[in-house]
């Protein structure tokens, strides 16, 4: 069966597709930068032996060029999954946002992964196949820092609730993970709170849990902390500067 | 975007002598590795396995290879397999083993980068037999940052492809190389031991073992005992069973100097040394050691690194010619012995290899020494550096970290040809590093 892994040449989407690429699965590789995804196919193809297929998008773009993409998947097994680890931000997002990163925010975070799985949607209902969305703890709760980033995240979160609600019944498998901290490049330029966690880890995790539904953090403890962030007073929380 | 992909690092040489802070980035997609300003001073680094600080240097911006590590291509017909930079030694062998593919030019520690054997041009366990690292390198890309990518090989920009291959990063940035891998000749090794008096006597076992793997280990601390050691012989096995894959927790030059303080010193040094020799006089053979065993016996066996804890080692590697190596070894010993010099362990390969750039190759005898450092350390490598001149030798640069401009001009036999082209390649010198700096290459 084939996966196309948005997003997947760097970070947690190349983890992803290490992690499908090992269990046997056949990829389809979408990132900016042929460069990337080119050379993690090749290696994904020399080391387990699998089809993989690199396809540069750029999600900024409107509309998403959907031909590339659809022509690659006819030389492919059965589409089963569309996995969206796919998302940007930006060090200048806060409240305030000029309109055009404003846009850009938007429509990479949230826009162009609805589009994505609007566009597959009917070939996934056919094949009883699996949605994956990923958003992040920064969503928590809206604060200077990131506004534009969490607006479009949480907008995909609530994207993704109507997608389940739609799935029901369906055959559709359709999973939202809420990311803490993963060592990716992001965090690796950055002053972190807590310990990160490997990509590769979290990757295992949604491989081996691919097929349930619900909304799910990971790591785990990342749900106290997102809770308590949520639950905090206003005269408390209006005071952090995270 | 996030243009925040840099942030402050401690860098430390692996054996612990030299440490400082500077910016590091850790691309991982070409954009970033693309992104620095192109007149920012930079260096690449792969694994930090290095002795010397050949992979991070003042105001130099450190590129992290080790995530650009995938394997592009592989010719079943020719057995070449081009890789990134990035990719460990292990990874490499994980990946040839089971295919029955083997790389021959394996130096002692598993996750060594590809890209890092290349820049210092990195030797095995016979080099004799197999020569060094860009022996087996058909091809190379390189980034460099005013020029962009170079594609250089044995005919194409040959010169580039001879100033790379132990040229220690200052030519640019390795992204891919392409490797001449060889057929597995056996699923294991059979390891034999023999006990020596002394180096002298090494030499003449190690020249006539026609073996596969060929080196030998010496107590190198001061008195009657000095000397006394083990050959080890490897050759192929047909076992029926291949062993084991290689298990080992990764170590790194801060994990290896946890210990606040050495627990090396001419006592304990000697006791180990007997002990180490003691096992060897009563394990003879070793039937059917793994090839990863063989390959990496630092993996599994770190403590020997450890306990020099905080304050570090010290080791010296150098070459001398075949008919300088026997009064080599009387004048080593002899220096040792009179100075009470603070060495651990001597350690002799047959070698033969095409010395380029900066790399220590030709024909010749290696002789390595392993020092605990004390107040006596650096002075007595101070002579050992007058011997080395005397003897004519050449230096092993990511061996040792305290080369002086003054000594490598004399003892590294490419240094002049080296400077001489990177200053037209590069008038700028963009690519920078603590070594660079040390040897007016900057």
């Amino acid at each position: 069966m084939t996966y196309i892994i948005i997003g997947g040449s760097s970070g947690l989407g190349r983890a992803l597709a290490e992690k499908f690429a090992a269990q046997g699965c056949e990829l389809v590789l979408v990132s900016r930068d042929a460069r990337d995804t080119g050379a993690l196919a090749a290696d994904l193809t020399i080391r387990h032996g699998v089809a993989v297929t690199p396809v540069a998008m750029d999600l900024a773009g409107s509309p998403l060029p959907f031909d590339a993409l659809d022509s690659v998947l006819g030389n492919h097994a059965p589409l089963k999954g569309l996995l969206l680890p796919a998302g940007v931000n930006d060090d200048a997002d806060k409240v305030g946002l000029s309109a055009e990163k404003l846009a850009f925010l938007s429509r990479v975070n949230y826009l162009a992964p609805c589009e994505l799985l609007n566009h597959y949607l009917p070939l996934l209902e056919k094949n009883s196949g699996v949605i994956i969305g990923f958003g992040s703890v920064a969503t928590a709760r809206g604060r200077s820092r990131n506004a534009a980033y969490a607006a479009a995240k949480n907008a995909l979160a609530s994207y993704f609730q109507s997608l389940a609600h739609y799935a029901a019944g369906r055959g559709i498998s359709c999973q939202y993970y809420v990311l803490g901290y993963l060592d990716t490049n992001l965090a690796f330029s950055q002053t972190l709170l807590f310990p990160s966690a490997s990509p590769g880890r979290v990757a295992d995790a949604v491989y081996r849990n691919r097929f349930r539904n619900g909304r799910f953090f990971l790591p785990r403890p990342w749900y106290i902390l997102y809770r308590i962030v949520q639950l905090l007073p206003w005269a408390v929380f209006r005071r952090l500067t995270f | 975007m996030s243009s925040g992909l840099v942030r402050e690092t401690r860098f430390t040489t692996f054996d612990g002598t030299l440490s400082l802070t500077t910016a590091h980035q850790r691309p991982d997609r070409f954009c970033h590795l693309e992104s620095p300003d192109p007149t920012r001073h930079r260096i690449p680094r792969g694994g930090g396995y290095a002795y010397s600080a050949a992979s991070f240097g003042e105001s130099s911006l450190v590129q992290d290879l080790t995530c650009f590590n995938r394997f592009l291509a592989f010719d079943a017909a020719t057995l070449t397999l081009k890789l990134e930079a990035g990719v460990r030694l292990i990874e490499l062998m994980e990946w040839a083993l089971p295919r029955n593919l083997y790389f021959p030019v394996l130096p002692g520690y598993p996750l060594i980068t590809l890209g890092g054997c290349v820049a210092a041009d990195v030797h095995g366990k016979n080099p004799y037999k197999d020569g060094t690292f860009s022996d087996w390198v058909k091809q190379l890309t390189l980034f460099h940052p005013q020029k962009g990518y170079i594609t250089c090989s044995a005919t194409e920009h040959p010169e580039l492809f001879a100033m790379t291959c132990g040229g220690y990063g200052l030519t640019g940035v390795i992204t891919t190389l392409t490797l001449q891998l060889t057929e597995l000749p056996a699923p294991a090794l059979t390891l034999s031991r023999y006990s020596v008096a002394n180096p002298a006597a090494a030499v003449d076992t190690l020249s006539t073992h026609g073996t596969d793997i060929a080196y030998s280990w010496h107590d190198a601390t001061p008195g009657a005992h000095f000397g006394r050691g083990i050959v080890f012989s490897g050759r192929w096995s047909q076992c029926l069973k291949q062993p084991a894959s290689l298990k080992f927790r990764p170590m790194t030059a801060t994990s290896r100097a946890r210990l606040p303080f050495s627990a090396w010193n001419g006592v304990t040094a000697r006791i180990a040394n007997a002990a180490v020799l003691l096992h060897g006089r009563y394990k003879h053979d070793n039937p059917e050691t793994g090839v990863l065993d063989t390959a990496f016996p630092f993996a599994s066996n770190v403590y020997f690194h450890k306990l020099f804890g905080r304050p570090g080692l010290r080791e010296t590697q150098f070459l001398v010619s075949e008919v300088n190596i026997g009064a080599c070894l009387e004048a080593v010993q002899k220096l040792i012995c009179d100075t009470r010099a603070p060495t651990m362990m001597l350690s002799l390969k047959r070698f033969r290899g095409r010395q380029t750039a900066l790399s220590m190759s030709g024909t010749g005898w290696l002789l390595a020494l392993d020092c605990y450092r004390n107040e006596r350390t650096d002075a007595f490598l101070g002579q050992l550096d007058e011997l080395l001149l005397a003897m004519g030798g050449q230096v092993n640069l990511s061996k040792d970290s305290r080369v002086s401009q003054d000594i490598a001009a004399h003892t590294v036999a490419g240094l002049a040809e080296f400077k001489r082209y990177l200053f037209a390649y590069d008038r700028e010198r963009i690519m920078r590093s603590e070594l660079s700096d040390r040897l007016g290459l900057s």
